[in-house]
């Protein structure tokens, strides 16, 4: 009888010891429990647009490996055209995409069918977008200048709605220069049409330029002037749709934080990180070779100056004063030009994401830029 | 019956026919298949000759032969003294030989007058205008006058076919072929185009080379009546029909009239048996 | 004795075919605006009927394109030239080489074939070669446009012509015809029927390839204010684009229609 008392106080204390113990078992289970879900992004990227190239170093090194939760996938699509990827991002097919400044300008003013805005600056420059080319058998210029009167009266194509559209009527609204046709021609069209001799000029972006120039290109056409020489700019961007970004903030972050690092190394250990984007930027298109897309970024257009046409690409990053006032006269453009038919709205440019990510890694802005080099120095064997 | 094979005394040249060993095969798809096997016969001109037989048994083949649009691989076919097929020669179609065809082939796209004037217009014979003219003074001696501006499509058969006459006869050929002209027509309206055809034999007098299966036609219509073997075809029997012309069906109840009748039907008759039992489809 | 008026008759409304056609039209409207409106599927992501046809009938369209700018009619005209010139082209090559291989053993045998291998090759594919064998681009653009409507055009002949009742042709022999009295007399007049349905398609087949060709415009031209609308985003000018686009086709091949019938006066009963 006196027995089972102290069974019981023994059992107790067990009962205890076993309840503490699978307490405790339980902990490190729900803390890996709390740790987030695996995302599916679908990023929509140009690979045929040098500006936004960042996206390429990204998708080729896995740097959203180390910045997305484990499991996480991303599915990257190719946009032959900026409009492409902006329409699959209103129809809710991409989430995330890398873009020239005027297609995300346009994007941003579709509400009514998505509500897209813009979270980081890719590059920011004035030789990617703003190219002027003339047809092979033109005149030799002495100055941009003469380059841009000679147009008075030719043939003149650009992608309509483009960065070089905009380009292109500011700078002959400067010049005074007036063309006999100003033709609206996709950047293929253009290319076949520069081989054939039907145009006299073009306005296009890089990796093109390269592709049908004299330097390291079919020689189908020249380049004659840069946004260098007109103090003009351009720009690549990361748009992504708000509700992904309202469900997935630390995903959106995560992918802003491997886009810097993609632009670091873009901006670094000059050769060999050079000729990897170079590789890379080979393997993700068709038609072009390594040594015309390392001249899209890292090769020195033959105009004028030397020194004023130093930097091809610069990894600016923040939405700072220039940008801003830059974005809103690209806006002014579209409108005027009837292609869109509201400004870019106020809150259209959402940078919390972009300034938790450069905290986080701990950079500092501008990130860097892109020395030119002649094309005889081409570093990839 | 050797007499049926001389034509008639006081026959002239213009429009003669002669078919000596007339032969044709065709081998071009499988096993050769012999449509006309000596086919020996002499036509007057002027003379009105009716071809009888089972369906297939290839008097078509023959009417294409003379015609033209068919060459002959054996045999010669003489007109008015000249070979116009051979084995080695194929006949060309032409004006002296017109043909007026089973279905009917008056052009849908032109008008009556359109189509009669056709032939003087493209033999460069007389200018446009002129045919037309022809064309419209043939048409009202046959009673057609009023449907010259009309276009085929909208008359009745019989009527087209009296036209495709008239489109023929316009061009003075030496010879008329007939291909069943008659076939589609109901039992009425063949007994109108009967009178309208002898009429204008009576008043052209040319060659006329008639086919049909129809032996009281036949016997009608005929100066001679061959009657034709089934495939292949070789002459089996010719008669001649001493009727009076101008012919009236009242001559089809006369005792002559079914004397012959009878004698052709013996003759046909074997022959549809024949063909009957052999079953072989019906050539062009 | 029966009544006589046993079974009422029943009343029997005349429906005109001109009416059928536009029931049709209002059906396929109607399920549009409702499939938009109540979100079906996907459809809330294609602009709605009425911003469409408010876009359409304003006088100061957002996107500059609408009833009341002369850019719309230039739009038009620009396409509705090319695709005509182009359809003459078709019809003037197209009709003479398709009597040819319907007529010339040896020519069908010769070209047929090579026909066949090129007819399946899209306008799209063509535009590289067109813009580097043609200069400018107007030519680029009607031989684009040209092409389908071409193969339309000759295989549709020749069809009509090795259909022509051998009858036809053998009576214009024996009266006496040379080969070309029976080409103009029989072949043609014969093989029309097909031949003006071959035209119908191919003046449909030319405003589709249109709009593969007005990418290389550069200005004007219905396919070309399509494709350019799709790149800014502009859904409702892509759809005013579309159906003006639909209605002039179906105008064109209406008019070759009327031809054709005057022209075959003689098949009415």
């Amino acid at each position: 009888m006196r027995e089972r008392p102290v069974r019981k106080s023994r059992f107790r204390a067990l009962y205890a010891l076993s309840a503490l113990l699978s307490v405790l078992a339980f902990v490190p289970l729900s803390s890996a429990a709390d740790a987030p879900a695996p995302v599916h992004i679908v990023v929509g990227y140009q690979p045929y647009y040098a500006g936004a190239w960042s996206a390429i170093v990204v998708k080729e090194r896995e740097l959203w490996k180390k910045y997305l939760p484990p499991g996480s996938t991303v599915d990257w699509e190719v946009g032959l055209a900026g409009s492409v990827i902006t329409n699959n991002m209103l129809a809710g097919k991409y989430q995330v995409g890398y873009v020239g400044d005027m297609p995300a300008i346009v994007a941003t003013t579709k509400r009514s069918q998505a509500d897209i805005r813009v979270v980081s600056v890719t590059s920011f420059n004035n030789q990617q977008c703003d190219l002027f080319v003339v047809r092979a058998d033109a005149p030799e210029f002495k100055t941009p200048q003469d380059a841009l009167t000679w147009m008075n009266g030719k043939r003149v194509a650009v992608p309509k709605g483009s960065c070089t559209d905009r380009f292109a009527q500011e700078v002959f609204k400067r010049a005074h220069v007036v063309p006999a046709e100003y033709l609206n021609q996709s950047i293929e069209v253009i290319a076949t049409n520069l081989r054939a001799g039907n145009l006299d000029a073009a306005v296009i972006w890089e990796p093109n330029v390269a592709h049908v120039g004299q330097v390291v290109g079919n020689k189908t056409a020249r380049l004659v002037s840069t946004g260098a020489d007109w103090d003009q700019h351009d720009t690549g961007l990361i748009i992504v749709t708000k509700d992904f970004l309202d469900q997935n903030r630390a995903a959106v972050v995560g992918l802003l934080k491997a886009d810097i690092e993609a632009q670091q190394f873009i901006v670094s250990s000059y050769p060999k990180n050079a000729c990897d984007v170079a590789g890379y930027a080979v393997s993700n298109t068709t038609g072009f070779e390594k040594k015309e897309m390392w001249y899209a970024l890292y090769g020195r257009p033959p105009v004028g100056d030397p020194k004023a046409h130093a930097v091809r690409f610069q990894a600016h990053l923040l939405f700072d004063d220039p940008v801003r006032a830059f974005l809103k006269s690209a806006s002014d453009f579209l409108q005027s030009a009837n292609i869109i038919s509201s400004p870019m709205p106020d809150d259209a440019i959402l940078d919390d994401p972009l300034r938790e990510a450069v905290r986080a890694l701990n950079v500092k802005a501008p990130l860097g830029e892109t020395q030119t080099h002649a094309a005889a120095d081409y570093p990839c064997g | 019956m050797a007499s049926a094979l001389i034509p008639p005394p006081g026959a002239t040249a213009a429009g003669a026919i002669s078919l000596r060993g007339v032969r044709k095969v065709y081998d071009s798809h499988g096993p050769a298949i012999v449509a006309v096997d000596d086919w020996t016969l002499e036509i007057a001109s002027g003379e009105f000759v009716v071809v009888v037989g089972p369906s297939g048994c290839g008097k078509t083949t023959l009417l294409n032969g003379i015609a033209g649009f068919d060459p002959i691989t054996g045999g010669e076919i003489v007109l008015d003294g000249k070979t116009i097929a051979s084995a080695s020669r194929s006949a060309r179609p032409g004006a002296d030989r017109i043909v007026v065809f089973q279905n009917g082939s008056l052009f849908p796209w032109k008008t009556v007058v359109d189509n009669v004037a056709y032939g003087p217009i493209v033999q460069r014979r007389m200018s446009r205008g002129q045919a037309l003219r022809e064309a419209r003074s043939a048409l009202a001696r046959v009673g057609l006058g009023d449907v010259a501006e009309a276009y085929p499509r909208t008359l009745s058969s019989g009527v087209q076919r009296r036209v495709e006459m008239v489109r023929a006869l316009i061009n003075d050929p030496k010879v008329l072929l007939l291909d069943e002209p008659f076939r589609a027509l109901d039992a009425i309206a063949r007994s109108v185009m009967h009178e309208e055809l002898l009429r204008l034999y009576d008043a052209t007098r040319k060659t006329v080379f008639f086919i049909t299966h129809d032996l009281d036609e036949a016997i009608f219509l005929a100066d001679r009546v061959v009657v034709s073997t089934s495939r292949p075809a070789r002459v089996k029997h010719v008669l001649r029909v001493d009727l009076p012309r101008p012919r009236t069906y009242l001559m089809m109840a006369s005792r002559e009239f079914l004397a012959l009748k009878r004698e052709v039907a013996d003759a046909v008759h074997e022959e549809a048996e024949n063909a009957f039992r052999l079953g072989e489809p019906e050539l062009a | 004795m029966a009544d006589a008026t046993l079974g009422a008759p029943r009343r029997r409304i005349a429906w005109s075919s001109l009416g059928l056609g536009a029931a049709g039209f209002v059906l396929f409207i109607a399920v549009w605006s409702l499939l938009v409106h109540f979100n079906v599927w996907r459809f809330s992501k294609l602009p709605d009927l009425l911003s469409v046809v408010r876009e359409w009938t304003s006088r100061t369209p957002v996107y500059g394109v609408s009833l009341f700018t002369p850019a719309y009619y230039e739009d038009i005209w620009a396409s509705t030239v090319r695709v005509f010139a182009a359809f003459a082209l078709a019809t003037a090559l197209g009709v003479p080489l398709g009597i040819l291989l319907g007529w010339n053993r040896i020519a069908r045998d010769v070209l047929f074939p090579l026909l066949e291998l090129i007819r399946p090759i899209p306008p799209l594919a063509w535009v590289p070669l067109a813009i580097l064998m043609l200069s400018g681009q107007q030519s680029a653009m009607i031989f684009l446009t040209f092409i389908a409507a071409f193969f339309a055009t000759v295989l549709n002949t020749m069809l009509g012509v090795t259909s022509i009742d051998e009858s036809y042709l053998r009576a214009a022999y024996c009266l006496g015809s040379r080969r070309w009295d029976v080409v103009w007399n029989v072949v043609l007049p014969g093989a029309l029927p097909y031949i003006f349905t071959g035209l119908q398609i191919a003046m449909g087949v030319a405003w589709f390839s249109l709009v593969a060709g007005e990418m290389i415009a550069g200005e004007v031209g219905l396919g070309y204010l399509i494709l350019n609308s799709y790149v800014e985003l502009q859904t409702v000018t892509i759809v005013i684009g579309m159906i003006t686009l639909g209605v002039i086709g179906f105008l064109s091949s209406a008019l070759v229609r009327l031809i054709g019938h005057r022209l075959m006066v003689w098949q009415a009963r």
